[in-house]
């Protein structure tokens, strides 16, 4: 979990791109090329956004592409950077974006460390637990039942 | 006997040489305390001293037991670079603080960045040069190993050819930088819950097996062992995918 959360990593290096003065598309690229190779290559934002760009730089229909997306974070990212694309003003859009979805990670980060506890029990319930009482009871179970023998 | 005993001591003498030219690489790359390093020096000296007392009559196990810590030893360096990538994250977050602190006062990019080296001490020092000497130089970055200095290096360069509104850039820069160490922080509080937990289990398991072993036969005690630990292995195992495996749902 030590990585971003994939939409606010694209949307961290464009706006860096941005406030070098460089063009959005730069800033997806990088995006990109980063993630290929990396951990997060993985998940499926990465190849939805190289899809996307793609139809972006052969100017075809991204909407079904977009509608497919479950996030409304990512969506969101998709289509603000499109309207950047189009030569539209979004940098204090990406500012609002970007603190929404800071928050939005906050509150992941809050909700995963409540459900820990009960997760964590799965593994230590049914593995170690037993393992540890078969360390412990099992030479003595069988001592017990020699004796008795 | 005695040739084993001089063939032994001699593979003692050779580990210890290489472990000690290994150690002595990875304390000046990493720029840590000397004082440490003489404190393993003098360790290794008396490894060499027992190994060659029990393995006297067994070449073999001296030259196994120095090769394991050899291969250790090679990998310190990938280890330790994990461990200081955190640390260096940080710093990287308070040198930026001292620049930009410099910036405001009126100095310029280079000697601002001189000045907030010149502060640091030990391990930080050594591995910030190799940033502040490929800026002081124009070198290359991809030379600098942490990927945390890297970029900071490349955000720096980029930020000291532009030559405009250096101030302003410095500070998004270090706006950016924050908010990443802020989210990565929170974070690895998962995990870190998770370590701990994984951590004391394994510690109570090696504490009962032992207790279970000094109390009763060897053969019962191996009997049960071997499948409480494949199974204890599986509760690791569970932990480890439960940290590993977390997926953004944002």
């Amino acid at each position: 979990m030590e990585d971003l959360a994939p939409p606010l990593e694209l949307l961290l290096i464009v706006k860096s791109s941005i406030e070098k003065g460089k063009s959005i598309q730069d800033g997806i690229k990088r995006y990109l090329s980063a993630s290929s190779g990396h951990t997060f290559a993985k998940h499926s934002f990465e190849a939805t956004t190289r899809q996307w760009f793609l139809l972006i730089e052969r100017q075809m229909a991204t909407h079904e592409l977009v509608a497919g997306v479950k996030s409304i974070y990512r969506r969101q990212v998709l289509q603000l950077l499109e309207t950047g694309i189009k030569k539209e003003p979004i940098y204090n859009q990406i500012l609002i974006l970007e603190h929404e979805i800071y928050q939005a990670c906050e509150r992941e980060i809050q909700e995963k460390l409540i459900k820990l506890p009960y997760l964590v029990m799965i593994p230590v319930l049914f593995f170690q637990f037993p393992a540890l009482l078969t360390v412990i009871f099992g030479p003595l179970l069988q001592n017990f039942i020699e004796s008795l023998r | 006997m005695m040739l084993s005993m001089v063939v032994s001591f001699s593979i003692s003498l050779l580990g210890f040489l290489i472990l000690k030219h290994e150690i002595h690489e990875f304390f000046f790359n990493f720029g840590l305390s000397t004082s440490i390093f003489n404190f393993i020096t003098y360790f290794l000296v008396l490894i060499v001293l027992t190994v060659t007392h029990f393995a006297f009559e067994s070449p073999v196990v001296a030259w196994s037991f120095y090769f394991f810590l050899i291969v250790c030893s090679r990998m310190l360096p990938h280890l330790a670079r994990t461990l200081f990538e955190n640390e260096i994250q940080k710093e990287s977050l308070s040198f930026l603080d001292k620049i930009i602190l410099g910036v405001s006062s009126g100095m310029s990019l280079r000697s601002a960045m001189d000045k907030a080296f010149d502060g640091m001490h030990g391990w930080r020092r050594r591995q910030f040069y190799d940033l502040v000497r490929a800026m002081n130089l124009g070198q290359n970055v991809s030379k600098i190993m942490s990927p945390t200095l890297k970029n900071l290096a490349e955000e720096l360069t980029f930020v000291q050819t532009s030559q405009v509104k250096i101030l302003e850039q410095l500070q998004k820069l270090r706006r950016n930088l924050k908010l990443r160490l802020d989210l990565r922080h929170r974070s690895r509080q998962v995990a870190l819950n998770m370590n701990v937990q994984g951590g004391f289990l394994i510690f109570v398991f090696i504490a009962v097996s032992f207790f279970s072993y000094s109390n009763y036969e060897t053969k019962l005690f191996l009997r049960y062992l071997l499948p409480a630990t494949i199974w204890f292995s599986f509760g690791c195992l569970g932990l480890f995918y439960l940290q590993r495996n977390h997926k953004w749902k944002i």
